[in-house]
């Protein structure tokens, strides 16, 4: 049993933005989708099937969304799928999407995510006090400041790394036309001076709120030969493992390191750092950076992560470019952020990132996170056929 | 009787929701006075409108103004109203389909009694004075008399000033821990804490779970676990938690009990935020007897414990 | 492709709160499920999960059931928020993927607010129809009154159906009050918290103990306009629409499972499928007397291939909803060897 090859054929994604005012759910979608299928010159009839990524359904306050969104996805008298994990929902999305093709049931496939998270208001739609747990909640933040305080006190990492990640990532933000934060006049002193959020988590370390949407259209070899330059998946897998666990590792998770074992493998790469031009990693706040990069083996653990910063081995011009549009730094409409990640991917690999374009891009690994630290998906997509 | 402890629990949430395309027409219109749709690719004329159309994606543009009276082309009756319904004695909800349109329009219908309903019986709007752009600008669709003739009112050049929709939604719950999760507060209100181990795995868990994430074996062996351990790692939060009541900066730190084998967070007191370690040992402090409850708060926070702390590093 | 059976099932109904959080719901149902197929947790290379965080008033709903779930060490895991079929759906297509050999289908839901049924009123369009406050009864009632109106059925025949599936007596029920004229209290399912799940395994990964693998020939789910004045409610188009692709009008199908949370939805599903001949319609007893919302679907699914796995029916079709209405369905069509 041989799955059926599947390329990216059309890419597209809305100017993110802290709130999309003048445009309901269904608008915020439509855009990115209708960008997409202008990419990829197909028309609505075209497409054979939809998934939707999102974040939880409290963002938004509608629950299934899906099923308000058909008009909006094209899909009356379609299939449709809806991708929810946690934080990787938008890279989920993208690998049910690879599922559909590479089971051979479908042609061409249409993978939206997003979020319009700006409308909300109340702490039922954020941070949420169970009953019977404590008042104080510190939320996700305050684990995510934790985690980072660990992987300091593992790695021996100096604070100026995160200081360092968050200048790479706003400045290459400024060459992203579709980012939501651009800060011309950033600097490292700002952002080490910025206002302490979960230590040693700061303000400008972190990612913004957004709204925002971002759409692939996949396709089979037959609809790919169609396209001038389909990029080819050569590697897609979602690794989960539960978080409350004692073998939970919060600052290198196994699911994550199986993750990308996964992806590295079904595309034939034995050795990322050199095989792989360029990554999209999921970095919601930038002390994240090094520990990502140990975790998916493109820097030696304990420590090697931090160094690959400080060196600058990740800036746009370095030795492996980490997040040439700026991350999530730059704008992360939770549910599609994941699917942004995988897009620049597809972007990098077919020469269209523009101002934020890495030479001589052959292949790119795509990554996405959520939960607790404990779910990813990621995607290897290249110029070469598998 | 329920083996659990169950609390009531209400998410109240609201959204400010912005308008684009044709649901901003549209209510806009209504506004206006007036019910618009879109021609769709067959020729139908669609209330509400569509941006585009279902069949073929293509968009829609072609605008018409229907007439503010039509059929009723199915009711259900509601006896007893609700919040969030807009009116407060018994009424229909009802597909109306306009004059002009070919699809039908979901609203309600206000007759004195589920006699005066029929299927095909003629209704029109009954408009507010006051109209915000919102679906119930029509207050309610009401029996159309002989003297309402189907009119079509002159197009007019509304102002389409930037339309919001409120929601606002308030569910009461009924939250349930599970039965392990009640065992384990309801320990922590007689100043225990319970633990449960796997003995497949040999790994002890606080909180107990009911079966071992790792192996998927249950149920654990309830054992009793210290009120010292150590700090894994912690954070020093400088964002205020909605539900407060607590000093900022803070330290929430996540703790492992002695023989315990993974951590949870808490609250770090009597400690300045600076001279937080990991590795640090601690111990709980707990509330007074009158403070007792099946609960985390049964333990105010965790405090260094007067062990000393041989061999902890804390990185500069 | 490689294909699919369905090798084990089991599915809970709690329908009064126990206690229970969503993995001790969960974690019993999955071993059973596992147990009948003679399959181990270590063995499921796929975990597709399905629930409702609006539904349990919980964020991040999916982490509380992951103790009751095979997830360690890590392995593919993806949850959405619908009913569990379309988490069996996706289960499907994961494995001829070629992502595994040995899938776990799971939905669980604790539908624990005042009135859970009220809560599925948030999949409503929240520009036209949310500010309107109008149900899913309401919405319901809506289209059956059209399928009355339009002759197709009377009340009498749906309380007929009420009467089969919860057995009680047709003129008892035909006395009591509407609800949401023309459906009565007996015409609407009575929600519930519980969890479903179903095991699936490739041709390859069937195990030797499973003598009648539940085949699945094929899956079709298809979606209708959230628009219900622009349907035609008296007609289950997407329901048709995927009997079509499944090559299901005029066959004969031995045992059917319709998710009919309302009593004139069992009629509308009958119909699209246009079969030429069901031998048993809903032996389960459908979901009218028992409704572990986000599950439901997932268990017709499991109770179609149950009358294959023990013998005595060749053919059946499973069928599940989501969205008022019937605007969302799946057919999952099965087939012993």
């Amino acid at each position: 049993m041989t799955p059926e090859r599947c390329a990216v054929v059309g890419i597209g994604q809305t100017h993110h933005a802290s709130a999309g005012r003048d445009v309901t759910l269904g608008g915020l979608v439509r855009e990115a989708a209708e960008r997409a299928l202008l990419d990829a010159e197909l028309g609505w009839h075209e497409i054979d099937a939809l998934v939707l990524g999102k974040g939880p359904d409290f963002m938004e306050g509608v629950m299934s969304p899906e099923l308000l969104l058909a008009e909006a996805l094209g899909a009356v008298g379609k299939p449709v799928l809806r991708a929810y994990t946690s934080g990787n929902a938008g890279g989920v999305a993208a690998s049910t999407g690879v599922a559909l093709i590479a089971a051979g049931q479908f042609s061409r496939v249409l993978v939206v995510a997003f979020e319009k998270q700006s409308e909300a208001s109340g702490p039922g739609s954020t941070l949420q006090r169970l009953p019977f747990e404590a008042g104080w909640q510190g939320g996700t933040g305050s684990l995510f400041g934790a985690v980072c305080r660990e992987y300091i006190h593992r790695s021996g990492a100096p604070p100026e790394v995160g200081d360092l990640a968050a200048l790479k990532d706003r400045r290459n933000a400024l060459l992203n036309p579709y980012a939501q934060v651009r800060r011309p006049d950033i600097t490292l002193e700002e952002i080490a001076a910025s206002r302490p959020l979960w230590d040693p988590i700061r303000l400008l370390h972190s990612s913004p709120s957004s709204d925002g949407a971002c759409a692939v259209v996949l396709a089979d070899e037959p609809s790919a030969a169609r396209s001038a330059r389909p990029v080819w998946v050569q590697g897609s897998a979602v690794r989960t493992e539960p978080y409350l666990s004692a073998e939970h590792d919060n600052v290198d998770p196994r699911a994550g390191a199986e993750c990308a074992a996964s992806v590295y493998r079904q595309a034939g790469i034995t050795d990322p750092r050199h095989e792989l031009d360029v990554a999209e990693l999921f970095v919601p706040y930038s002390w994240f950076e090094p520990m990502v990069l140990e975790n998916v083996g493109l820097a030696d653990r304990d420590g090697g992560g931090w160094r690959s910063v400080v060196a600058g081995a990740t800036a746009i011009d370095g030795a492996l470019p980490v997040n040439p549009s700026g991350g999530l730094l730059g704008a992360n409409p939770i549910g599609a952020a994941g699917l942004i990640r995988f897009a620049e991917a597809a972007l990098q690999v077919r020469g269209d990132a523009g101002d934020h374009q890495v030479d001589g891009v052959r292949r790119a690994l795509g990554h996405a996170a959520g939960g607790y630290s404990n779910c990813f998906a990621m995607w290897v997509v290249g110029a070469a056929r598998p | 009787m329920s083996p659990g402890l169950s609390a009531p629990h209400v998410m109240a949430f609201a959204y400010r929701r912005g308008v684009g395309g044709a649901e901003s027409r549209f209510l806009s219109g209504l506004r206006a006075g007036v019910i618009r749709g879109t021609r769709a690719a067959d020729g139908r004329v669609l209330v509400p409108p569509l941006d585009h159309d279902p069949a073929t994606g293509a968009p829609l543009g072609d605008w018409v103004t229907v007439a503010d009276l039509g059929v009723v082309r199915s009711w259900t009756w509601v006896t007893e109203p609700g919040r969030g319904q807009p009116l407060d004695r018994p009424f229909a909800f009802a597909l109306v389909r306009l004059d002009g349109a070919d699809t039908a329009l979901l609203h309600v219908v206000d007759v004195p009694d589920e006699g005066s309903m029929a299927t095909g019986m003629r209704v029109r709007a009954d408009w507010r004075l006051e109209r915000v752009g919102s679906i119930t600008d029509i207050r309610a669709f009401v029996p159309a008399g002989s003297g309402d003739a189907a009119t079509i009112p002159p197009a007019h050049h509304d102002d389409a000033g930037a339309l919001e929709v409120h929601s606002a939604h308030e569910v009461a719950y009924r939250y349930e821990p599970g039965v392990v999760a009640s065992r384990f507060f309801e320990s922590l209100r007689r100043r225990r804490i319970l633990g449960g181990r796997c003995e497949p795995c040999g790994h002890t868990y606080v909180p107990p779970r009911p079966r071992c994430p790792v192996c998927a074996t249950g149920p654990m062996t309830e054992v009793p676990v210290p009120d010292r351990g150590q700090v894994s790692t912690y954070t020093v939060v400088h964002v205020p938690s909605p539900e407060g009541p607590v000093d900022l900066p803070y330290v929430a730190a996540w703790i492992r009990l002695d023989g315990v084998d993974v951590a949870f967070p808490h609250l770090l007191g009597e400690v300045a935020p600076e001279a937080a370690a990991v590795g640090q040992h601690v111990e709980a402090v707990w509330v007074p007897d009158d403070e007792l409850a099946p609960s985390w708060e049964s333990i105010r926070y965790f405090r260094p414990s007067d062990r000393p702390d041989p061999g902890t590093t804390r990185q500069p | 492709m490689s294909r699919v059976a369905v090798v084990g099932w089991a599915s809970t109904a709690a329908l009064e709160p126990d206690g229970r959080n969503e993995a001790e719901l969960l974690g019993p149902v999955v071993d059973q499920a596992l147990g009948m197929a003679g399959l181990s947790g270590a063995e499921v290379d796929v975990v597709c999960s399905a629930g409702s965080e609006f539904l349990n008033g919980v964020v991040g709903t999916v982490m509380g059931a992951f103790d009751a779930l095979p997830g360690w060490p890590p392995r593919t895991h993806s949850h959405l928020e619908a009913d569990g079929a379309f988490a069996l759906y996706e289960a499907w297509i994961r494995l001829m993927a070629g992502e595994g050999g040995v899938a776990l289908a799971c939905a669980f839901g604790r539908p624990s607010a005042a009135d859970p049924a009220g809560v599925l009123a948030l999949q409503q369009d929240p520009y036209l129809v949310g500010p309107l406050g109008t149900g899913p009864r309401h919405l319901a009632a809506l289209q059956a009154r059209a399928m009355i109106d339009t002759g197709r059925c009377t009340e009498r025949d749906l309380a007929e159906i009420a009467a089969a599936r919860r057995g009680l007596d047709v003129a008892a029920l035909l006395a009591m009050p509407h609800v949401a004229s023309p459906l009565r209290e007996s015409d609407c399912s009575a929600v519930c918290a519980g969890a479903a799940a179903v095991v699936l395994a490739t041709e390859d990964r069937v195990p030797i103990s499973c003598e009648r693998p539940a085949w699945i020939v094929g899956i079709d789910q298809r979606m209708e306009s959230a628009r219900i004045g622009q349907r035609d409610l008296t007609v289950s188009t997407s329901t048709r629409l995927a009997a079509d692709r499944l090559g299901l009008p005029g066959s004969s199908i031995d045992v059917l499972e319709v998710h009919a949370p309302f009593s004139h939805q069992e009629l509308l599903v009958i119909d699209a499928l246009g079969a030429g001949r069901v031998g048993s319609l809903n032996p389960s007893g459908g979901v009218l007397p028992a409704d572990p919302l986000m599950a439901s679907g997932l268990v017709r699914i499991g109770a179609a291939a149950d009358a294959l796995l023990r013998g005595g029916a060749h053919r059946a079709v499973g069928h599940a909803t989501n969205g008022a209405c019937l605007q969302h369905n799946l057919l999952c069509l099965l087939e012993g060897a």
